[in-house]
C-alpha cells in the first residue's frame, strides 16, 4: 500500500467566476493528523465536500491510496474509507445509538446482539464510552459526536474527517477527543482535522495546510510552524494582537443583579433557568460569563436586556430597575450582540442598511419631521461597512447574502454605535475568522477605555480569558465560581464548567 | 459589483398575478363555450367594464371597497398577522357612520362628512383592535378571533338595523337616509360641472379618490416611517424587534387597528358615497375578497390598487354577462375569483418563477451569489 493516504492534485471547483478551490495540491501520510485551516470561506469546506462526494472538482483529481477515483457520492466516499463528522450531526434523536450507527444498513438483518458487543469493543479500543441504548436526543453533544466517530469507526472507514469538531465542546470535552483522535492515528486511521482553532493544530496534529482564497498558502510539518507564522498565512498578512487598555475599573456599578431568580417552565420541569444570581459590573469593567451552553446564559442575556422579568430578585441597569422598563423587549439602557445572530440580532429578509437601522429607527439622526430619512440611514450604514470592514461593502444587498462574520461586524457597528452604558455581548465572535476575532476583540477592549461595562458571555475560554477582567463561570443557572483575570487558569475554569468545584 | 441598489424588478413582481389572471380568464371561457355561449363573450364583457364610461364607473365602484378591505388585509399581513375580520370591521364602520350622522348632523357639509370618515375609522380600528389586542395580551389567534367577531358585528349590527335604527317607512331592515350635509359627490357630479357626461348615472364617488390616496399614504408609512419600518420587523422577526427594543404586542395591536380603520371606510363609500342609508347585509363579502386582492398584490398597497381594479372588473363582467347571455348568471364572477386565487395562492407558481428568476440572476452575476465555504 501506498505512503500517502490522501492526495489532492491541482483541485480547483469553480461557482461561476468564484474560484472556492484554485488548484489545491497537497498530500496527507498514511496515519498522519492532518489540520486543515483557514478563514471563513477560504475554502475549507468545498475542499472536504469533494472528498466525501458532496460536490464534485471542476478540475484537478483527488488520490485515495495513490489511486484517482472520481467520487460522486457519498455512498462511493464511504465504501472508499473516507467517513465524515460533520460540524452538525447527522443523526436521528429519536433512536438510541447503536441504532443510528447502522442507519442506512437495516436490510441487512443484523443481529443486534452481535451488533452491540461489536461496537462495545471498537469503542473500548477507541476509547469512546457512550450509552448504546439511549435515544440519542437524550445524549449530551459531546457523546453524540463520540456516535457519530462510532458510525465511522464501524464502516471501518481509513480517512476520517472531522469538520471543526472542537466548536461545541468544552476544554475538557476537547482533550478526551483529541486524546481518542491520537488513539485512533495510532492504530494506522488518517485524521484531517478541521478547525480554525490554532492552539489544536500546534498542539495535536503531524502536518497542517493553510488555506486562504481557496489556495494552498502554507503546507507541512506542523512543528515547524508556530502560533504567528500559521495566523499570517491564515489572514494574509500580519497579526494583529488587540491591545488591552490600562485602565482602573471605577468603582460606579452599571450592572447589579442581586439574588436573581427566574423560575423554570413547567414544561421544562425541575431547576430554576437562573439560580439566584448575585453579580456587578462596573464602568469600564469587562466581566466574562463562562460556561457550558445551556447553563442560563441565554436566559441571563435575556433578563438583562429586559426582554424577560425575574421571578424574584432584582436587576438594575445604569440605577434604573428592570421591573420599571417596558416588558417584552430591550430596554433602553443597553446595547445587545444576540447569542443567535440570525434569529435575534436582524431580518435576514432586509438589506444590510435595514440591518444597521434595527433598533435605531427613532434616533432623531434618522428621523425627520416624523418621517424616516432613508438617506441617512443609507450613509450611516456605509460608514459602519467602512469602519468595519464589511464585506462585501454594499449596504444594499440583502444580509442573507453576507457571510456570519461580516453579518456580525455589521451587528457589531449597530449595537456599539448606541454608545449605551452597558454592552451585553453574546459570542461575540462564533463563526468569525482570526483577522476578525483580532479587531473584534480589539474593539471591545476599547469600550472599557470609554467607560462602558461589558458582559461577555462566550464559550470560547480563549476569549473569556483574553478580555474580561474578572470571570463568572454559570453551571446550571448559578454561579459556580468567581476569579480576577490574573488568578483564572484554564483548568479551574473547566473544572467549574463541569459543576466541579 | 455595482453600488446601485438593485432594482425591484417590475417584471419578477407582476408575472405571477398576470399569470393568475390569464388562466382564470381562459378556464371562465372554456366554461362559456361549455354552456354553449360564445367563448369571446367574456371578452366583450370585460372590455364593457373597461372602456365604456358605464362600464367603468361601476368597475371602479366595486374596486373602491376592495382597496380598503384589500389595504386592511395587508397592513397587518406585512407584521405578520392575518386579518380574517375585515368583514366585521367594514360592518361597524358601516354602523359608525349612520351613528355620526344622528348624533352631529348640525355640522355643516365639509365637517360632517369628515366626521364620518373618522367615526368609521375609529369603529373598525376599535374592532380590529380588539383581537389585536388579545392576541397580544393573551396568545388567542387573530384568525380565530376575527373570523368569530365578524358573527359578532353582522349579528350586533342586524340587531341595530332592526330595531333602533330601523326605517319604519320601508320594509326591509334599513336606516334613514342620512342627512345631505354627510353625502360624498359622485364623481359624476365633478365631470357634470365641467359639462361632461363621463360615468353619468354611476355611483362611483369620491370614496374612490380617499382609497387611492390611502393606498399612497400605506405604502409611504410602510417604508418612509418608523412606525412602517417596525410593522415590517415584527412581520418578519418578531424575536429580533424585541431585541432591538421594539414591543411586539404594542405593535401587533397597532397593526390589527390599522387593518380595522381601513376595512371601517367601505362603510363611508356605502353609507355616505352610494346608498346614503344602511341596509343589512349590504356587503358582498368585500372582507373577504379583500384577503385575494391583498394576497394577489403580494400585500404591496400600490398593487392592491391594480388587484382591487381586476377583482371590481370581474364583478362588474360577471354583471354584464348576465346581461348579454341567457345561459349565465353572475355568479360566474365567483368562478372566475376562484379559480383567480387558486392559481395565485398555489406556491408551485411563485416558487417556480421565483427559481427561474434566480438562475437567470446566477447567470448574470455569479460572483455575488457564489456559495462560500
Amino acid at each position: 500500500m501506498s505512503e500517502v493516504a490522501l492526495e489532492f492534485r491541482g483541485v480547483t471547483k469553480a461557482y461561476g467566476s468564484f474560484l472556492a478551490n484554485d488548484g489545491v495540491a497537497f498530500s496527507v501520510k498514511r496515519g498522519h493528523f492532518h489540520g486543515i485551516v483557514g478563514e471563513n470561506g477560504a475554502g475549507k469546506s468545498t475542499l472536504m465536500k469533494m472528498l466525501y462526494g458532496l460536490e464534485t472538482p471542476t478540475s484537478g483529481e483527488i488520490l485515495l491510496n495513490g489511486v484517482s477515483l472520481p467520487i460522486t457520492s457519498p455512498e462511493q466516499a464511504i465504501l472508499l474509507g473516507v467517513g465524515m463528522v460533520h460540524q452538525h450531526f447527522h443523526l436521528v434523536g429519536s433512536l438510541p445509538a447503536w441504532k443510528n450507527v447502522i442507519l442506512g444498513e437495516e436490510k441487512l438483518r443484523l443481529n443486534q446482539g452481535d451488533l452491540i458487543a461489536k461496537l462495545k469493543s471498537i469503542s473500548a479500543d477507541a476509547g469512546i464510552s457512550v450509552p448504546l441504548d439511549v435515544p440519542v436526543e437524550e445524549l449530551s453533544v459531546g457523546e453524540r459526536q463520540q456516535v457519530e466517530l462510532l458510525k465511522l469507526l464501524y464502516r471501518d472507514s481509513s480517512l476520517l474527517i472531522l469538520d471543526e469538531p472542537t466548536a461545541v465542546l468544552t476544554p475538557q470535552e476537547v482533550d478526551k477527543l483529541l486524546e481518542r483522535l491520537s488513539k485512533l492515528k495510532a492504530r494506522g486511521k488518517t485524521i484531517l482535522f478541521v478547525t480554525h482553532k490554532l492552539r489544536e493544530i500546534l498542539q495535536f496534529t503531524d502536518s497542517v495546510t493553510v488555506l486562504r482564497h481557496g489556495k494552498v498558502t502554507l503546507n507541512g510539518k506542523t512543528s515547524d510552524f508556530d502560533q504567528n507564522s500559521l495566523a499570517e498565512a491564515i489572514i494574509g498578512k500580519k497579526r494583529v494582537m488587540p491591545v488591552r487598555p490600562q485602565v482602573a475599573a471605577s468603582d460606579v456599578t452599571v450592572l447589579e443583579l442581586k439574588n436573581a431568580t427566574l423560575a423554570c417552565d413547567v414544561k421544562v420541569g425541575g431547576r430554576p433557568l437562573l439560580d439566584k444570581i448575585s453579580l456587578k459590573v462596573h464602568k469600564g469593567e469587562i466581566l466574562g460569563i463562562a460556561g457550558v451552553e445551556g447553563n442560563g446564559q441565554h436566559e441571563l442575556v435575556e433578563v438583562v436586556a429586559g426582554l424577560r422579568r425575574l421571578t424574584s430578585g432584582d436587576c438594575v441597569v445604569s440605577g434604573k430597575h428592570q421591573s420599571r422598563t417596558a416588558e417584552g423587549c430591550r430596554s433602553p439602557q443597553v446595547a445587545v450582540i444576540p447569542p443567535d445572530r440570525h434569529q435575534e440580532a436582524m431580518v435576514l429578509d432586509f438589506s444590510v442598511w435595514e440591518n444597521a437601522l434595527l433598533g435605531r429607527q427613532h434616533d432623531p439622526r434618522f428621523v425627520k419631521k416624523g418621517w424616516s430619512d432613508l438617506h441617512a440611514a443609507e450613509k450611516d450604514a456605509e460608514a459602519i461597512i467602512a469602519s468595519y470592514d464589511v464585506r462585501p461593502a454594499n449596504a444594499y444587498l440583502p444580509i442573507r447574502s453576507l457571510s456570519g462574520g461580516n453579518q456580525q461586524k455589521l451587528i457589531l457597528g449597530r449595537e456599539l454605535g448606541l454608545n449605551r452604558q452597558l454592552v451585553i455581548a453574546a459570542h461575540p465572535t462564533r463563526g468569525v475568522d482570526i483577522g476578525a476575532m483580532d479587531a473584534i476583540h480589539q474593539r471591545i477592549l476599547a469600550l472599557k477605555e470609554q467607560g462602558v461595562a461589558v458582559l461577555l458571555l462566550s464559550s470560547e475560554l480563549d476569549e473569556i480569558l483574553t478580555l474580561s477582567d474578572r470571570i463568572v463561570v454559570l453551571y446550571r443557572g448559578g454561579i459556580q465560581g468567581e476569579v480576577t483575570r490574573e488568578k483564572a487558569s484554564e483548568k479551574t475554569l473547566g473544572c467549574w464548567m463541569m459543576g466541579v468545584t | 459589483m455595482t453600488n446601485k441598489r438593485p432594482l425591484p424588478s417590475l417584471l419578477k413582481k407582476l408575472a405571477p398575478p398576470v399569470l393568475a389572471t390569464l388562466f382564470a380568464l381562459v378556464v371562465a371561457s372554456l366554461l362559456l363555450m361549455v354552456v354553449g355561449e360564445r367563448p369571446t363573450l367574456l371578452a366583450e364583457a370585460i372590455s364593457h367594464s373597461l372602456f365604456t364610461s358605464f362600464g367603468l364607473g361601476y368597475t371602479l365602484f366595486y374596486a373602491t371597497p376592495l382597496i380598503f378591505t384589500g389595504l386592511a388585509v395587508a397592513i397587518p399581513y406585512r407584521a405578520g398577522l392575518f386579518n380574517i375580520g375585515a368583514e366585521g370591521q367594514l360592518t361597524w364602520g358601516a354602523i359608525a357612520v349612520v351613528i355620526s350622522t344622528r348624533y352631529c348632523s348640525f355640522l355643516p357639509a365639509p365637517l360632517g362628512i369628515l366626521m364620518g370618515i373618522f367615526s368609521a375609522m375609529l369603529m373598525g380600528a376599535a374592532w380590529g383592535g380588539l383581537a389585536g389586542w388579545w392576541k397580544a395580551k393573551r396568545g388567542t389567534h387573530e384568525v380565530i378571533v376575527t373570523i368569530l367577531l365578524n358573527f359578532i358585528a353582522v349579528g350586533i349590527v342586524d340587531y341595530l338595523l332592526l330595531y333602533p335604527f330601523d326605517d319604519p317607512e320601508v320594509q326591509a331592515p334599513q336606516t334613514l337616509p342620512i342627512p345631505a350635509n354627510f353625502q360624498l359627490p359622485l364623481l359624476s357630479d365633478l365631470f357634470g360641472k365641467l359639462n361632461l357626461d363621463w360615468f353619468a348615472t354611476t355611483p362611483v364617488n369620491f370614496s374612490l379618490f380617499l382609497a387611492i390616496a390611502l393606498a399612497f399614504v400605506c405604502q409611504t408609512l410602510m417604508t418612509h416611517t418608523p412606525l412602517g419600518f417596525e410593522l415590517r420587523v415584527v412581520g418578519r422577526n418578531p424575536r429580533a424587534a424585541a431585541f432591538a427594543g421594539i414591543s411586539v404586542p404594542k405593535l401587533t395591536a397597532l397593526a390589527m387597528a390599522i387593518g380595522g380603520a381601513l376595512a371601517g371606510l367601505v362603510g363611508v363609500n356605502e353609507v355616505m358615497g352610494y346608498r346614503h342609508s344602511l341596509i343589512e347585509g349590504f356587503s358582498p363579502g368585500y372582507g373577504f375578497t379583500g384577503i385575494a386582492v391583498a394576497l394577489l398584490a403580494r400585500a404591496h398597497p400600490i398593487g392592491i390598487l391594480g388587484t382591487a381594479l381586476l377583482f371590481g372588473t370581474l364583478h362588474n363582467s360577471a354583471r354584464e354577462l348576465e346581461f348579454l347571455s341567457d345561459h349565465v348568471s353572475k355568479e360566474l364572477s365567483l368562478v372566475l375569483q376562484a379559480v383567480l386565487v387558486a392559481v395565485a395562492a398555489s406556491t408551485g407558481l411563485g416558487d417556480w418563477t421565483k427559481k427561474q428568476w434566480a438562475k437567470k440572476v446566477r447567470g448574470k452575476s455569479s460572483s455575488a451569489e457564489a456559495p462560500r465555504g
